[in-house]
């Protein structure tokens, strides 16, 4: 079975490039990219698994991504786990209202953003 | 007007920074000094002559009179000023039913806004790179076992830990703004979950960022592992975990944590046989930044926000926390936490 393929946005270069090489050791297939604009062209064209977005970005914001994803017919039916360093303690509530399916505070354990993201994969619980 | 005149002549009232208006029964103004009128940007004709009555300023005002049984403090905001209002009942001694002291806290409340932003952009600043980081390092550590020698492997372990440590930190820094700008009590997220499933996820977050990992294994939870309360988890688990990191901290002994229902709340109690809290320093250890010195000569990097963020969080879901202590003897931190109803 081919690895399952996770697209991780957000405009900070090296956040987006260790978490990416990160979750190479849990048998993920993980590719980034660095902004809302660049985000929305690789779901579209690559159609990842699960996606890692993350919300303070200039020009389009993570909601504003979230938003598009979930607009267009190609991308809306890939779940995506907001990934950010706001937290608030309604964050997973607020992302869920929004369409998101979970959501991980920066800077996160790596062990548990594995976890999610499996179980996302698996379909839940 | 016998007092108006004695305001009018000693000019005392006009020289000070705030606004002072004394009010009667139906709230006329007997008198207003110059701040007062200044900050309604009223004159003194329009306002002793009641073409301006002071209610319809702000109606507030009114309302708080005819409900006075003491002192009552508001915000009001008027051309572009924010007054803080104090409004106190008269003693016999002064005319009219009560005084009115308006400072202008325009500066103050922008000063604050600037603060928040501030903070606010630091704490997301810093983030980022402690997100890239950690998990630079959690790699790191994943990698070491297949091609690192024991001494990096122990370089890399100190990293992580602290890096958690500073991780941990932030969030002190971002929990204690949050409760003091009150974005802590307007986000508040209240769910049922178990009082032993928080305590052992506190634990968990503590393990990550104590050197001794096994440190952890000292606190001992017993009683009613299945009682459930009702409260904003995050904010709990954080709470829990300020109280477990100073019971580890200032003791080497077990701490015991029993768990307590009760009808309408679950009590938990904390029991460390640790330095103690003195006499002295009681009255203040609930207060921001505040560090007893026995606690500082024992952990001088300690950030003395724990029992601030503590007692903050658990009186925002509805418990309360209090702490009997002898020194040298230990600390049993009590807290009460409502109870779930299904």
């Amino acid at each position: 079975m081919s690895k399952k393929r996770i697209l991780v946005i957000d405009d900070e270069k090296l956040i987006v490039k260790s978490t990416c090489m990160a979750l190479q050791l849990y048998d993920l297939d993980a590719f980034g990219a660095l902004s809302g604009k660049e985000g929305l062209d690789e779901a579209r064209l690559k159609r990842p698994d699960i996606i890692l977005l993350d919300i303070m970005m200039p020009n389009m914001d993570g909601w504003d991504v979230l938003k598009a994803l979930k607009a267009d017919p190609i991308t809306a039916s890939i779940p995506v786990i907001i990934f950010t360093a706001r937290e608030y303690s309604n964050g997973p509530e607020m992302a869920r209202q929004k369409g998101a399916l979970d959501y991980v505070a920066k800077p996160f354990e790596l062990e548990d953003l594995a976890i999610l993201i499996h179980r996302s994969l698996s379909g839940g619980e | 007007m016998e007092i108006q005149t004695l305001f009018e002549t000693t000019e005392l009232f006009d020289h000070l920074p705030i606004g002072i208006i004394l009010l009667d029964n139906e709230a006329k103004i007997l008198y207003s000094n110059q701040n007062a009128l200044k900050f309604l940007a009223v004159s003194k004709e329009d306002i002793l002559d009641l073409l301006i009555p002071l209610p319809s300023i702000d109606d507030r005002i009114r309302v708080h009179l005819t409900n006075l049984n003491g002192p009552v403090s508001f915000e009001i905001s008027i051309n572009n000023r924010t007054l803080l209002c104090q409004l106190k009942p008269n003693s016999s001694e002064l005319p009219g039913k009560a005084t009115l002291i308006l400072e202008d806290v325009t500066r103050y409340k922008s000063i604050t806004i600037l603060k928040s932003e501030f903070i606010s952009s630091i704490l997301h600043r810093l983030r980022d790179p402690l997100t890239s980081i950690k998990t630079s390092l959690s790699l790191l550590q994943h990698l070491q076992e297949t091609f690192m020698n024991p001494d990096a492997k122990e370089i890399v372990d100190i990293s992580l830990t602290e890096s958690n440590r500073l991780i941990l930190f932030l969030n002190d820094l971002r929990n204690s703004f949050y409760i003091e700008t009150g974005l802590a009590e307007q986000d508040l997220v209240l769910e049922t979950t178990k009082v032993s499933y928080l305590i052992e996820k506190a634990l968990i977050d503590l393990g990550r960022f104590t050197e001794n990992q096994s440190d952890v294994l000292r606190v001992r939870i017993s009683g009613n592992r299945n009682a459930s309360i009702s409260g904003d988890f995050q904010k709990l688990k954080d709470a829990f975990r300020c109280l477990l990191y100073n019971a580890l901290l200032y003791s080497t002994e077990e701490i015991t944590v029993e768990i307590k229902p009760e009808s309408d709340t679950v009590i938990v109690q904390i029991n460390d046989l640790g330095i103690g809290i003195s006499e002295a320093d009681a009255p203040m250890v609930f207060k921001r930044f505040f560090k007893g010195q026995k606690a500082a000569e024992h952990n001088p990097n300690g950030s003395g926000l724990g029992l601030f963020i503590a007692k903050s969080f658990i009186e925002m879901s509805g418990g309360s926390l209090y702490f009997e202590s002898r020194e040298n003897k230990g600390t049993h931190f009590t807290l009460t936490l409502p109870v779930a109803r299904n």
